[in-house]
């Protein structure tokens, strides 16, 4: 292991080491990435719906490359994250990087995305449930009952402020992930017809057509690796630990489901694998662990199953409101919404109003009684995938300009080479995604839904650019703080300083002392006496 | 006290100090609890932060610091009457290498809520009860003494706000303070609207180290929202 590369603070400092205890190290970081990602949600959910609804085998292969792919983009993003407001964020970066109105875009872009995958999962709740409670209570309860006691739940706690404790949240993504690899390394020890296959692994599943579809599937999985520089101003040391939580979650996250999907090819045989989740659906995985490890087994990665999904409801839910917070503490959205809760300091409108949004598709869902695993979880899921693909090759975009235009003291590798070549591989991928929409989405060709997945995401960026440019025209105070996050308060970008920058030599102090009071701004001083 | 400066918001301070200047974050913590039962009216995050401002602008008041463009610096290095206003001196005097206001913030804020508990508690303000709940860890509340000192900044600041009238720096400082932590849509709930657009003319016109202030923890509050954690 590397020294750290920052030396021991010159002085003595009660500052420096009191904040220093409470920072994060790289496993804490990974923990809170990885419990957002929410295994078994992908590997038992959206995997089998895969193979089921696109009929491909190249998943496993699709995971290595999005891997590939997301690490050297996370070469230029982390790069650029020390230089962003809000850093989680990707509209912030857009904002920087492209200009505030395609940060507005951006930011409508992933509000309707993250809306997508949040509400998606609630068509998954009750599938996951279902067997349980008729194994359990014998009952077998309508899928929207379920999903209502589901939203509920996260109702709740989003408003209660009460996110699930983070050693629960620990403790159930290692028992996830260990689930995952017991029934994995099962499953390649009772290969189908005796034989391990290695052709879902091969590169060349990746050339043929519907590889965009898969491509956005892997995506997918990856959502939320992202959400490491969140913690940049609470880590050790930024410039060590955020990278390296990042590529390390990016790592776990490839591995873990190009075993996962690799694994349930072996066990049902590649010729057969499609054809078992059409039948079988999310409960494939389930199946093959009650035949190879028993009843108990089985059981026991149901209940995860079912934890892994409300986490993940909560996870993307909390994702969700604190983007609408954002958003209004900036005033790119009504200041309503960047407002918290005095008792709890939830954001407590962006939380209402996300619920609401929820609920309206439940019931809509119910009432209509469209399938809740294809047309609700399936489809909400890769549509905000696909918003997801959209926002990150956007991104991409913008750490490249944003490195052409602010000269820096990065390395050549991380503020250009990696960048455009994840940039350049990033557009071909998106390309790819758009012309297999059909494919992705599992409809016919000329379906209504091929055009208009992707043109809802137009419509909405479109709609936020415009609304970026009247901001610009009718409230230039606003316009300025786009991207800031909830350091808007703080005016434009790094106008009173950020607090990783303190700590090194002191700075001069100001020669001309003020009086109190000097200094006033605006106008009405005679306000104040 | 002593002149300490001839400035004209130096002479300010000097009439006022000896109603205000002490109390900014005993004010704070007052505005912040209601003024009976002593419950917290904002969740603990704000308060502390909001009291680590207060301290700070205490020092200000005082004109024992100065902050600029976001950073705090010494000025007079003369120790301030009361205890807790001296410990927090002496700690900026002590590490100059820390200067921006969002760091003292975070600091200050891990200690300010039971720092200023306790000079309440000294002064016979408030007095603390131990209460445990099942599940739950125990919890201190701290009682006020007196219903009319508690709840003094409370009546002080609504009828500025009705009245439509001028502000003291410290009456600026509490109420651009409670802006900055959400705690002032509950000061002008009950208000008219005129209110609340008077709330807005006085921040607007606030003197600059109030403003950074002010921006800087309200700034500390929304990221405690977007990176909490369990």
């Amino acid at each position: 292991m590397a020294p750290p590369s920052v030396s021991a603070p010159p002085t003595f400092s009660p500052v420096s080491d009191t904040l220093a205890a409470d920072r994060l190290g790289v496993p804490q970081v990974i923990f809170f990435v990885m419990s957002a990602a929410t295994p078994l949600t992908v590997t038992a959910g959206v995997v089998t719906t895969a193979y089921a609804t696109t009929g491909l085998l190249g998943l496993p292969s699709a995971f290595v490359a999005v891997g590939l792919l997301l690490a050297l983009f996370s070469v230029g993003y982390v790069a650029m994250s020390r230089r962003v407001g809000n850093c989680g964020a990707f509209y912030s970066y857009l904002s920087r990087g492209l200009g505030r109105p395609a940060g507005v875009a951006g930011a409508w872009v992933a509000l309707l995305s993250y809306n997508c995958l949040q509400i998606g999962l609630y068509g998954a709740v009750g599938a996951a449930a279902s067997p349980l409670l008729d194994q359990w209570f014998g009952v077998t309860p309508p899928w929207w009952a379920i999903a209502g006691v589901a939203w509920a739940l996260t109702a709740t706690l989003g408003l209660l402020r009460v996110d699930v404790n983070g050693g629960l949240l620990a403790v159930l993504l290692l028992a996830e992930v260990a689930v995952i690899v017991v029934f994995s390394v099962t499953d390649l020890f009772h290969p189908a017809g005796g034989t391990i296959a290695f052709s879902p692994l091969s590169p060349a599943n990746l050339s043929g057509s519907g590889v965009g579809a898969l491509l956005v599937l892997a995506v997918l999985g990856f959502v939320g690796f992202e959400s490491a520089v969140v913690f940049s101003e609470e880590s050790r040391n930024p410039r060590r630990t955020v990278p390296l939580a990042t590529y390390l979650s990016v790592a776990l996250i490839a591995s873990l489901y190009t075993l996962a999907s690799w694994a349930m090819t072996v066990a049902v045989g590649p010729e057969r694998i499609v054809e078992t989740s059409r039948e079988e659906g999310t409960e494939v995985i389930f199946n093959l662990a009650d035949a190879h490890l028993g009843a108990t087994a089985a059981t026991i990665g149901h209940t995860l199953f079912v934890t892994s999904l409300i986490a993940a409801m909560i996870a993307f839910h909390n994702t969700t409101s604190r983007y609408m917070y954002a958003l209004g503490r900036e005033g790119v959205l009504p200041r309503r919404w960047g407002r918290t809760s005095a008792s709890t300091g939830s954001p407590h409108i962006a939380s209402m109003t996300q619920s609401a949004l929820g609920l309206t598709v439940i019931v809509l869902y119910a009432m209509a009684g469209w399938d809740p695993l294809v047309t609700l979880f399936y489809r909400g899921g890769t549509g905000g995938g696909l918003g997801v693909l959209l926002l990150i090759a956007a991104t991409s975009i913008a750490v490249v300009a944003f490195f052409l235009r602010h000269p820096s003291d990065e390395t050549l590798w991380r503020c250009r080479i990696a960048p455009v070549l994840a940039m350049a591989a990033l557009l071909v991928v998106v390309v790819l995604a758009l012309n297999n929409v059909d494919v992705l989405l599992g409809v016919a060709p000329d379906h209504l839904l091929v055009w208009a997945v992707p043109a809802a995401f137009g419509v909405v960026a479109a709609l936020g650019l415009g609304w970026g440019l009247v901001l610009r025209a009718t409230q230039p105070a606003v316009y300025a703080r786009i991207g800031l996050g909830a350091k808007a308060a703080l005016g434009e970008e790094g106008a009173l300083g950020r607090v990783g920058e303190d700590g090194c030599d002191p700075p001069v102090i100001p020669a001309a002392r003020h009086g109190l009071g000097d200094g006033a701004r605006g106008s009405g001083e005679e306000l104040w006496r | 006290m002593p002149p300490v400066s001839d400035s004209p918001g130096a002479r300010r301070v000097e009439k006022e100090a000896v109603i205000v200047v002490a109390a900014l974050a005993d004010e704070f913590f007052r505005l912040a609890h209601h003024d009976t039962t002593g419950k917290p009216l904002l969740h603990p995050r704000a308060t502390s932060l909001g009291l680590a401002a207060a301290l700070i602008g205490e020092l200000v008041c005082e004109q024992k610091i100065m902050v600029r463009d976001g950073r705090v610096y010494p000025w007079r290095r003369t120790p301030p009457a009361d205890a807790l206003a001296h410990a927090t001196l002496d700690q900026i005097i002590a590490q100059p290498q820390h200067t921006l206001v969002g760091t003292w913030l975070e600091f200050l804020s891990q200690t300010a809520y039971t720092d200023v508990a306790t000079r309440l508690w000294r002064a016979g303000h408030v007095r603390p009860v131990t209460s445990r709940k099942l599940l739950r860890s125990a919890t201190v509340t701290y009682i006020p003494t007196d219903l009319l000192t508690a709840a003094g900044p409370l009546i002080g600041l609504t009828k500025i706000l009705r009245s439509g009238g001028s502000v003291t720096w410290a009456e600026g400082f509490l109420l651009c303070l409670a802006v900055a932590t959400d705690l002032a849509a509950q000061l002008v709930r009950d208000l008219p609207k005129e209110a609340a657009d008077h709330l807005d003319r006085l921040r607007a016109a606030a003197p600059g180290e109030i403003s950074d202030l002010a921006a800087v923890t309200a700034s500390a509050v929304g990221n405690a929202v977007l990176s909490y954690r369990t």
